[in-house]
């Protein structure tokens, strides 16, 4: 706990690089993964080869994922957010995906009854009633690409991971603590930070 | 004009038996049309086709005069109502924004659309000032059903497709929802196009009933006709065993003075007190069962004499219609 004390101000540098590692990891992803989730949807065939292939990023351990990439895109943050991305696209696109085949088909019929057109459907139906799902999704991944950041500092990546790993190369047990702690505060502030903005949007239909 | 079917079928991919099987129909403007059969029978497909959800095999389906499928899906679709059963609305959307989706569509300017809510909530008798700003959910069932006819009538269209619109309602809502049907209907002069599997509902709305069976059209007729004579068992079946009583609230007293030839009886003795051409026999009936007079006078919508009716011209107008098939 003293060096939290004694050197908050680094804990604060390294809380600002991770959380901001971990911020334009997620935008990235949620970029890649709605189109993707939606696709996936619209073209059926393509749901499974596209989930299995997230699912087998999935299962690689990170810092294996991490060492692989560093012939690709060498040490540093890039190859971070990359890595992070691959983790995040599993969590997200199956979630996106899962929102939007969780829409009561009668609306849609409706909708196209109605006459809107397939791109009207997906931006003035899908996206809206999918949204409170997603944003579960988000919340998931954001928390889980948060504790594989920590890893990320092993490649020279930053964040509150090297604070860590500093404290298990020289046995210095109260950094540890330290980024432990500096962790789990980002962690649940996000996962707070996500629920309520859930909690924002779904009273209006219920 | 109207809407007119062409040797219409329609075979699904992978199925034996076309669903909707070489359909000719005619149907004219201002029709309430009620497409009557079993689940499977086609009529849903039929159904489909008129707004092109779903696009027919073989043959052509013309509104007034145009075939259909030179006509962009989705324009067609704006221009005609459509009501499917009770969880179309949508659920992210304030009731006001749900009703007015057509004409957002087709780009109205928002004062005439802002109006257009409170004329279209007036109509189906509920209170914009409280139901504007609700979501469907904040609604019972019967209250959802209003808002989705006051949203297929939105843009105003001459013609409305409506899928078992009325299914999943409970019995005494259902009828209070026919009832209103009924009126808008009267006002707006639409061409209505109804499914139902429940036979009661297609009597009580129906212009003309078309029963369906196997994608076939088996008969197409007024309520009282195919009440009085189905074309064949399985009408018969699908009708069932309907009372006196249900066949007379079904038939005119037009009718009854055109089937017995009491138009020709004399001028009327009593003419006060009389009931119209298109009021229902069975209020005659009752009528003289009350007075205990010999005959009621009938006049049409004028107010000029068209002839007495009297307890024998019902009888033989029902056993006419009735057991002997014509």
């Amino acid at each position: 706990m003293k060096y939290l004390l004694t050197h908050t101000d680094r804990v604060l540098d390294l809380f600002l690089e991770h959380l901001s590692m971990t911020a334009l990891s997620l935008c990235i992803s949620l970029l890649l993964a709605i189109p993707i989730g939606i696709a996936i949807t619209k073209y059926k065939r393509l749901y499974v080869p596209v989930t299995g292939l997230f699912g087998i990023l999935y299962t690689i351990p990170s810092l294996a994922l991490f060492a692989l990439l560093i012939p690709v895109t060498g040490l540093g943050p890039e190859t971070a957010i990359i890595g992070l991305i691959a983790y995040s696209q599993m969590i997200l696109v199956r979630n996106v995906a899962a929102a939007i085949r969780g829409i009561d088909p009668l609306i849609i019929e409706a909708a196209k009854g109605m006459g809107m057109s397939k791109a009207q459907i997906v931006f003035r139906i899908e996206i809206p009633l999918a949204v409170p799902v997603v944003v579960a999704g988000i919340r998931v991944a954001a928390v889980s690409i948060i504790s594989i950041a920590t890893v990320a500092a092993w490649i020279n990546a930053g964040g509150l991971g090297t604070l860590i790993f500093e404290g298990l190369y020289r046995t210095h047990t109260d950094k540890i603590v330290a980024g432990t702690i500096a962790i789990a505060v980002l962690a649940i502030g996000t996962d707070l930070l996500f629920r309520a903005i859930e909690r924002l949007l779904s009273p209006n239909m219920s | 004009m109207g809407i007119v079917f062409k040797r219409v079928s329609k075979m699904y991919p992978g199925a034996k038996t076309p669903a909707v099987d070489g359909v000719d129909l005619v149907f004219g403007e201002g029709e309430f049309i009620v497409f009557l059969g079993p689940s499977g029978c086609g009529k849903t497909t039929l159904l489909k086709m008129v707004n092109r959800l779903y696009e027919p095999t073989e043959g052509v389906i013309e509104i007034d005069g145009v075939d259909i499928s030179t006509i962009k899906g989705e324009e067609l679709r704006r221009r005609i109502g459509y009501v499917i059963q009770q969880n179309g609305l949508f659920p992210h959307m304030r009731i006001e924004d749900n009703i007015v989706v057509v004409p957002r569509l087709l780009g109205w300017d928002r004062d005439r659309i802002d109006k257009r809510v409170d004329e279209l909530l007036e109509m189906v008798h509920l209170d914009p000032a409280i139901y504007r700003k609700r979501y469907p959910r904040q609604l019972s069932g019967g209250q959802q059903q209003r808002v989705g006819i006051a949203r297929a009538m939105a843009a105003d269209p001459s013609i409305l497709l409506m899928d078992e619109p009325f299914g999943a309602i409970d019995p005494i809502t259902r009828t209070s929802l026919q009832d209103e049907l009924l009126r808008i209907q009267k006002q707006l002069k639409k061409t209505i196009l109804f499914v139902t599997h429940d036979v009661d509902e297609a009597l009580r709305l129906a212009d003309r009933i078309v029963v369906m069976q196997s994608g076939r059209v088996v008969q197409v007729g007024t309520p009282y006709e195919i009440l009085a004579n189905p074309a064949n068992d399985f009408v018969r079946q699908l009708v069932g065993e309907r009372s006196l009583f249900r066949r007379m609230s079904l038939l005119k007293n037009r009718d009854v003075l055109r089937l017995s030839g009491a138009a020709e009886a004399a001028a009327a003795a009593d003419a006060s007190d009389p009931v119209g051409l298109d009021d229902s026999v069975s209020d005659t009936f009752a009528r003289l069962v009350e007075t205990g007079k010999e005959s009621i006078p009938v006049v049409d919508e004028r107010g000029h004499f068209a002839g007495m009716i009297g307890l024998s011209h019902i009888l033989d107008s029902l056993s006419r219609t009735g057991s002997e098939r014509t």
